[in-house]
Order: C-alpha cells, then sequence, then structure tokens
C-alpha cells in the first residue's frame, strides 16, 4: 500500500526514528511502512493519523481504488 | 530494556545471529577438519561461555513476545512459518541425502561414519541404545539447535523483507 509517510515525516522535520518514538514502534517498523513493505494494523494507522493530523484516507494510499 | 522493549529486539536479535553464525561456522569447519580451529585454552573457554549464553539469548529472543512490535511479529511470523517447513521436510531431505552420498562422505572424510537412520530404527535389539541415545540427541537438538535455527531463519527473514 502506497503511503505519504516519508514526505509527511520530512515535511516535520523528523527522523524515522523520531517518528518511530512518537508511535512506539520500531525504526524498522517505521523504514517498512514507508518503504511499502509493511502495512500497519488499524490501531497503528488511527495513530499515524492523530499524529499527522489528518484523516487515513489521505495517509495510505488504496492501489485498488 | 523494559521501557519500550521493541527498541532492542532486533538488536539483540542481531547478536544472536551473529553469534549463531560464528558457532555454526566453528562446528562446521571442526567437522571438516578436526583439530584445525585449535585456539588457546583461555579463548576456548570464553567461547564455549558465549556459545552456551546464546543458546539461552536464542531461546529468549524466539519467545519474547512482548518485545515485539508488530512488523517484528510479522518477520517473527513469517520465520516461524519457514521454520516449520523446513522441520517438516529437512530431516527427510537430510536423511536421503546422507543415504544417496554415504560412500562420497566416507571418502572424504576418513573415521566419520554417516548416520544410519534406517538402520537404527529398523533394530530389534538395541531398544535401550535408541532410547537413551534418542533422548540425549532430542536434548541437543532441542536445547542447543533449534532456538539458534529460529534466530537464523529470523535474520533471514528480515533481510528478505528488505529487499
Amino acid at each position: 500500500m502506497k503511503n505519504q509517510l516519508r514526505v509527511l515525516r520530512a515535511q516535520r522535520g523528523w527522523s524515522q526514528a523520531d517518528l518511530a518514538e512518537a508511535l512506539e514502534v520500531s525504526r524498522q517498523a517505521v523504514n517498512a511502512i514507508e518503504t511499502g513493505k509493511h502495512d500497519p494494523s488499524l490501531p497503528l494507522a488511527f495513530r499515524i493519523s492523530r499524529l499527522f493530523g489528518m484523516p487515513i484516507q489521505d495517509i495510505f494510499n488504496d492501489q485498488a481504488e | 530494556m523494559f521501557n519500550r522493549p521493541y527498541r532492542h529486539y532486533n538488536r539483540l536479535v542481531e547478536i544472536s545471529f551473529l553469534i549463531a553464525a560464528l558457532w555454526l561456522i566453528w562446528l562446521v569447519a571442526s567437522w571438516i577438519v578436526p583439530g584445525s580451529l585449535n585456539v588457546p585454552q583461555p579463548l576456548k573457554t570464553i567461547l564455549a561461555i558465549v556459545f552456551n549464553l546464546n543458546i539461552l539469548l536464542a531461546m529468549f529472543v524466539a519467545t519474547a513476545r512482548f518485545m515485539r512490535d508488530e512488523y517484528a511479529e510479522r518477520i517473527w511470523q513469517q520465520a516461524a512459518r519457514r521454520f516449520v517447513n523446513f522441520l517438516m521436510i529437512g530431516p527427510l531431505v537430510l536423511t536421503i541425502l546422507i543415504a544417496l552420498n554415504s560412500k562420497k562422505i566416507t571418502a572424504a572424510l576418513p573415521g566419520m561414519v554417516p548416520p544410519r537412520l534406517l538402520e537404527i530404527l529398523a533394530s530389534e535389539n538395541q531398544p535401550a541404545v535408541v532410547f537413551f541415545g534418542g533422548i540425549a540427541a532430542t536434548f541437543l537438538i532441542v536445547a542447543q539447535f533449534l532456538p539458534q535455527l529460529f534466530v537464523i531463519f529470523y535474520r533471514w527473514s528480515l533481510w528478505r523483507d528488505s529487499r
């Protein structure tokens, strides 16, 4: 699943480690999500949504649509 | 360690993996060329302690669910699936390969007798040997080999996922 996580993170000047700290996951998890290797669970997707103050569908793009 | 343990999980896996890899290389090298890895006794003692502690570390990382975040859990599941497939198929494949190549193995490694698993299973005269030998072998394999093998599978799954 494609997502805007890397762009949103860069806009805020955060490192992957910063984002991982805020989301309470490992840096490897953030990297895997950013590169589309791992689709986050719904609870984690909501945490990401709250952190960036954006709706989930604006961050994650279901390619099936 | 226990505050946000997911931070440390992959680091522990890396440490365990490196020690397990070193242990396997050491084991295989000493089988192929006996005495080729003669090291001073103090170093040998240290290595033995490190290798044995790694058995506990591998057991820990393989079972420490509380240390995994959701990504590590997904990698763990991939590793577990590959590990189970290997455990189901591996022994049979290994036995067949050894049986087919037993003459070559004996010629290449003088003094090393390939295991004759089928003969042992068919033997009616060695129930005690098979029983106690089986317990010892099971303990060695389960306690020493499998946890470290699982760590290797985990690290391989992580590597595959990163590509």
